[in-house]
């Protein structure tokens, strides 16, 4: 009844008809009141969750361990990663308030902020896998060249009756070294950067001291 | 009747925003009485992005996982309880979760801290180790024919070593730890070969020394030259009147290393002998050379013995044509087993000798542990 009143116009009209003018007045003011407390809430309830911008910061962790951030700049990964967990703390904490109370604003800051640091992120990983990667070539580069360095100078080192067959072990060695070679490509093929820049220095320090042995050599005969 | 229904209007109209109020103060207190989980849950995460700090992702992943999973449990049910009313939330669950998960975080921290430190000192150890036999090897491999079976396997050993190096300086410990342990016995077996290979070579040290006092003293007593090859010197010793004349560089058989056991093994023997025959011109293809007495009756004995005992075949031949000639200088180890030098002192030495004079050939006049001058 009282709501009848309160909210329909023919409440109203009802209420001019039959109701004393004190109450009448009394009745408007609440209507005012009520209508001042809607506005609050409607403003309140413009305090939504974020969703568009949790599922942007989400996507955007993922897809920074699908370039590898996680691998090749670990620290600054785990940072946002673990500055995403802190926001979902955040989120829920606010949701555990009173609706009138919850406040996204900051939390909506944090979240654009996270996933533009990963888009940041994502580059500078881009950057240091391209780093690595024109380092391994540039090695891989140099070692082949030492590889051929090394079978020319083989083919002037100094042999006896056995021919060739007498720097056997040294053909050997080059034979390992361009075995390494294959394998360093098959780890740049796949993507293993960090595995083929250990093998190739390895293996580009080992083709160096074959060809330091074979100058000798070669200079010793020549000496004689 | 007009002012009894009006005073019951107000009557109806206070009870009714009283109730409202009443309600209201219901869930707002409810609200303030159920305090949300915010400070253990922030307490979780810490200790989770702690033990990630420490690499519990590599080192501990079985107790990060389960600290993870604890907290991503915790997150969902606080979620679920965020979506019923304020009066029928229940944190229980969730602080028990998180519980469990800042305590499964920080054991993944301290096994993750601890198996680091261990790794590390195995590494290092490991390094250390295997930098000693890599680098033994390479000095015995240095010393031996070009083409022995422990060069040729100590090859891929260094580039690994190399390689672990690298993985541990960039701190994969666990490809590191994982090559050490793929290498350690190849390492291990490979220089113990070559320790044995050294031993063995040189129990005969003594003799050698005393062959080339024999020598020495021969040359005194008689007048004439004698000679010494010095394998592993690689040099050809003049004496005369009991002191060193001249000093001759030479060239061995590709595998000098060790006595020779039979024809076509390519070896250069060991013991005393002398010149037989002179040769130059036409009756040699080395320029000059001077024939020993390869085999003598040490070297019969020791042949017949090595057959009986099946060390060699039944039709291996002794072998023999043993010579000092000339046609060296090619750097490198290259004869069937004669002693090579170039021709400027084929010349010299051919001019020294005579029929008869006394030849021995040993492995080494210098110890061991001078030649090899690295601890075991």
């Amino acid at each position: 009844m009282l709501a009848y009143l309160f909210f329909t116009r023919f409440g109203t009209h009802i209420a001019n008809k039959y109701v004393r003018t004190s109450t009448i007045k009394f009745i408007s003011k609440m209507k005012k009141l009520f209508f001042a407390l809607l506005l609050v809430v409607a403003v309140s309830s413009c305090a939504k969750l974020p969703q568009a911008e949790i599922d942007a910061a989400n996507a955007a962790i993922e897809s920074a361990k699908g370039v590898e951030a996680n691998r090749y700049l670990a620290e600054e990964f785990n940072a946002l990663a673990d500055s995403l967990n802190a926001v979902n703390v955040a989120i829920e904490d606010q949701k555990s308030k009173f609706f009138l109370s919850r406040d996204y604003k900051a939390i909506t800051e944090k979240l654009t902020m996270i996933a533009s640091d990963v888009e940041g992120l994502k580059a500078r990983t881009e950057e240091r896998k391209a780093q690595v990667r024109t380092e391994v070539q540039d090695t891989l580069n140099v070692l082949i060249s030492l590889i051929e360095e090394d079978k020319a100078l083989l083919a002037k080192a100094p042999k006896g009756k056995e021919g060739k067959a007498a720097l056997e072990a040294i053909q050997n060695d080059i034979t390992v070294l361009e075995a390494s070679v294959t394998e360093i490509n098959t780890l740049v093929t796949n993507g293993d950067y960090l595995t083929a820049q250990d093998k190739t220095t390895a293996s580009k320090a080992k083709a160096e001291a074959i060809k330091e042995e074979l100058t000798a050599a070669i200079s010793k005969t020549r000496r004689r | 009747m007009n002012r009894k229904s009006g005073r019951k209007k107000r009557v109806v109209l206070w009870v009714s925003l009283s109730l409202i109020v009443v309600l209201l103060s219901i869930v707002a207190l409810s609200f303030s009485f159920r305090k949300p989980p915010t400070a253990i849950l922030e307490e979780t995460r810490k200790s989770i992005a702690l033990a990630v700090k420490e690499e519990a992702g590599i080192y501990s992943p079985q107790l990060l996982l389960k600290a993870e999973e604890s907290w991503n449990e915790a997150m969902a049910e606080w979620k679920i309880n965020n979506q019923k009313s304020a009066i029928f939330r229940d944190y229980g669950k969730i602080i028990s979760l998180a519980k469990s998960a800042t305590e499964s975080a920080k054991k993944a921290k301290e096994e993750a801290v601890k198996i680091k430190k261990e790794l590390t000192e195995e590494i290092e150890s490991g390094i250390v180790s295997l930098k000693k036999s890599v680098e033994y090897i390479a000095v015995v491999k240095d010393k031996l024919p070009n083409n022995h079976s422990i060069r040729k396997r100590s090859t891929p050993l260094s580039i690994k070593l190399d390689e672990i190096e690298q993985a541990y300086r960039r701190g994969d410990l666990l490809s590191a730890k994982k090559s050490i342990d793929e290498i350690k016995k190849s390492a291990e077996r490979l220089r113990r070969e070559s320790e044995e290979i050294i031993d063995e070579y040189f129990s005969s040290y003594s003799r050698w020394v005393a062959l080339d006092n024999e020598m020495r003293i021969w040359s005194k007593n008689n007048g004439g030259v004698s000679l010494v090859v010095d394998k592993f010197a690689r040099k050809c010793i003049v004496y005369k009147g009991g002191k060193k004349l001249r000093e001759f560089d030479v060239e061995l058989g590709v595998n000098w290393l060790g006595d020779k056991m039979q024809r076509g093994d390519k070896a250069t023997p060991e013991g005393k002998y002398k010149i037989t025959v002179k040769k130059s011109g036409r009756n040699t293809i080395y320029y000059k050379a001077l024939l020993i007495n390869f085999p003598n009756d040490e070297d019969r004995r020791r042949f017949n013995q090595m057959k009986a005992d099946g060390l060699i075949s039944r039709g291996a031949h002794i072998g023999g044509a043993i010579e000092i000639h000339g046609g060296g200088g090619k750097g490198i180890d290259w004869t069937d087993g004669c002693v090579a030098l170039e021709n400027r002192d084929m010349d010299s030495l051919y001019a020294l000798c005579s029929v008869g004079t006394p030849v021995a050939i040993v492995g080494s006049l210098t110890p061991p542990e001078k030649l090899f001058d690295i601890k075991r």
